[in-house]
C-alpha cells in the first residue's frame, strides 16, 4: 500500500523553479534515500511533503488523505485545521534538530503528546522515556538542549518525532550539521528504525548510509527526480550519465 | 515636628510615584506585546499608522507629551463641549502608558523577531497551533531574550516619573522640592534621592532574581 503518493510537484521561489514536476511514491514500510547535489532541490521536496512550504502545483496523499489536490492547474490544500491533523501523520526530523532551548528532553518530547494529542502528563512522560532508553539517552531526560553535544541532540529530535506515533518520518539531512564522528550514533538509530519497518524519506549525502539502508534511493537533479531504484542498483551501476557523473565525482574527492 | 510632616508628604508622594510606576507596568506591557503583533503584523494599513505613533512616542520628549495630554486633550474636551477632564494623575498614567508601550512593543518586536524560524517549524510539524507555539514555545523564549533590555527600561520609568512634576501632580519630586523651598533645607531632595535609589535597588535586585531563575537554558 501506498503511505506517500505525490504526483506533478513543481514550486518556484522568487520565479525561479526549484521542483519541475515530482513524482513519487513510498510504500509502508519502505526506507527511500533522496541524494542528488546540493541546491538540486532535494530538501524543497521534503519541505512540500510535509507542507512546511506550499507546493503550486502537483497532488500529495498521505496515508489515503489527499492533503493537496490539483484544481485548474493549481495545488490546492485542505483547510488549515484539517491540514494540521493530518500533517500529524507524518514527523520530521531537521538538519539543525530544532529542539526547543527552553524545554528540558523530557517536556520537548512530551509537549506535543500533551498539547495536541491531550494525553495525561504521566502517561506521555513514560512514553517519552521508553523513547528516550530506545535512542540511547535515558540519562539525559532532564538535561537541556544546550547541554547535547550534536549527536545526541539529532537523536532527542528523533524521539520528540516518534513520540507523536508518525506513519512516517521524513529526515531533512540528518547528519550534516554534526561533527563526522558524531553522525554515526544518529545513522544508528536511524538504521534501528529501518528495521522496525518504520517508513522513512531521508535526503542524505551519506551515501555509504543511503546503501546500507535504504529500499529505494532517488536521484535529483535540477528540480527534477532524474533515476530511482535500489541503492545497489543506483549507486553502483546507474542509468543516467547525470547520476553516474554525481557518483564519480563523491568518489574521487 | 516639621520633620515628621515633612517625611509624612513624602510618603504620601512616594505612593504616587509608586502607583504610577506600577500602572504604567501594569497597562504597558501588555498593551506594548499586543502593539508589536502589529509591527509584526500584515496589516498594512494598521501598520503604517502604528508607525507614525511609535516615531512620534519615541521622537518627542515625555515631559512634552505629559503636557500635551494634562493641557492639550483637556482643552480639546472644553473645545468639543465635553464635560470630561483627565485630573493630573490621569494625565500622567496616560501619557507614560503611550510612551512606555511605544518602547516595549519594540522591544517585544525585537524579541520575537529573534526567535529561529526553525522554532515555528518544529512546532508546525508536531501540530501545534499558532496559538499554542505563541504561549508554549515563543513568548517563554522571549521573556528570556527581553529581561535585559526591559529591564532598563523599567529603571528608567523610575525615574521618569519625575517628570510628572511639571503638571503639579504631588509625586515624591514635587513635594520634595516644594518642602526644600519652604524649609530653606536641602534634605527633603536628599531624602527623595535616597526613595529612588531605594526603588531601583529593589528593581533591580528582582530582575537579578527572574534573569538568575532564567538561565537555566541557553537558546
Amino acid at each position: 500500500m501506498d503511505i506517500l503518493d505525490v504526483r506533478g510537484l513543481s514550486k518556484s521561489f522568487d520565479g525561479k523553479q526549484i521542483l519541475k514536476d515530482v513524482d513519487l511514491t513510498l510504500e509502508k514500510g519502505q526506507v527511500m534515500a533522496i541524494i542528488g547535489p546540493s541546491g538540486s532541490g532535494k530538501s524543497t521536496l521534503l519541505r512540500c511533503i510535509n507542507c512546511l512550504e506550499r507546493a503550486e502545483k502537483g497532488t500529495i496523499v498521505l496515508d489515503g488523505i489527499t492533503i493537496a489536490k490539483e484544481e485548474n492547474g493549481r495545488s490546492v490544500y485542505l483547510p488549515d485545521e484539517e491540514l494540521r491533523m493530518a500533517r500529524l501523520h507524518l514527523g520530521m526530523v531537521f538538519q539543525n534538530f530544532n529542539l526547543f532551548p527552553h524545554l528540558s528532553v523530557l517536556e520537548n518530547i512530551t509537549l506535543a503528546p500533551i498539547v495536541v494529542d491531550k494525553k495525561p502528563g504521566t502517561n506521555a512522560q513514560q512514553t517519552a522515556r521508553e523513547l528516550l532508553a530506545k535512542v540511547g539517552l535515558a540519562d539525559k531526560a532532564d538535561s537541556y538542549p544546550c547541554q547535547l553535544s550534536g549527536g545526541q541532540a539529532q537523536r532527542v529530535a528523533i524521539a520528540r518525532a516518534l513520540a507523536m506515533d508518525p506513519d512516517m518520518l521524513c529526515f531533512d539531512e540528518p547528519t550534516s550539521a554534526l561533527d563526522p564522528e558524531l553522525t554515526g550514533e544518529v545513522l544508528h538509530v536511524i538504521k534501528d528504525l529501518a528495521s522496525e519497518k518504520m517508513t522513512m524519506l531521508i535526503v542524505t549525502h551519506e551515501m555509504g548510509f543511503a546503501k546500507e539502508v535504504a529500499d529505494v534511493v532517488a536521484f535529483v537533479d535540477d528540480g527534477r527526480i532524474i533515476e530511482t531504484g535500489p541503492p545497489e542498483k543506483l549507486l553502483v551501476n546507474p542509468e543516467e550519465e547525470r547520476v553516474q557523473a554525481f557518483l564519480t565525482k563523491l568518489l574521487t574527492v | 515636628m516639621t520633620v515628621l510632616r515633612t517625611f509624612a508628604e513624602l510618603a504620601e508622594g512616594l505612593g504616587v510615584t509608586l502607583s504610577l510606576f506600577g500602572l504604567t507596568l501594569v497597562i504597558a506591557i501588555p498593551l506594548g506585546f499586543a502593539g508589536s503583533h502589529v509591527s509584526l503584523g500584515h496589516n498594512r494599513t494598521a501598520k503604517f499608522f502604528y508607525n507614525i505613533y511609535l516615531t512620534v512616542m519615541r521622537g518627542t520628549p515625555l515631559i512634552l507629551q505629559v503636557l500635551f495630554v494634562y493641557f492639550g486633550l483637556n482643552l480639546l474636551f472644553q473645545v468639543c463641549g465635553l464635560r470630561f477632564r483627565l485630573d493630573r494623575f490621569a494625565s500622567a498614567l496616560l501619557s507614560f502608558a503611550l510612551n512606555y508601550t511605544a518602547y516595549f512593543s519594540e522591544i517585544f518586536r525585537g524579541g520575537i523577531q529573534s526567535i529561529n524560524r526553525g522554532q515555528y517549524e518544529a512546532a508546525s510539524v508536531l501540530g501545534l497551533t499558532r496559538r499554542q507555539t505563541m504561549t508554549k514555545i515563543v513568548i517563554p523564549q522571549v521573556f528570556k531574550i527581553v529581561l535585559p533590555s526591559m529591564g532598563n527600561e523599567i529603571i528608567n520609568l523610575v525615574k521618569d516619573t519625575a517628570l510628572v512634576s511639571i503638571i503639579a501632580l504631588g509625586d515624591l519630586l514635587k513635594i520634595a522640592y516644594s518642602a526644600s523651598m519652604r524649609e530653606a533645607n536641602v534634605m527633603p531632595l536628599v531624602v527623595a534621592a535616597v526613595f529612588y535609589l531605594a526603588i531601583n535597588a529593589v528593581v533591580t535586585f528582582v530582575l537579578k532574581k527572574i534573569e538568575a531563575r532564567m538561565s537555566y537554558y541557553r537558546i
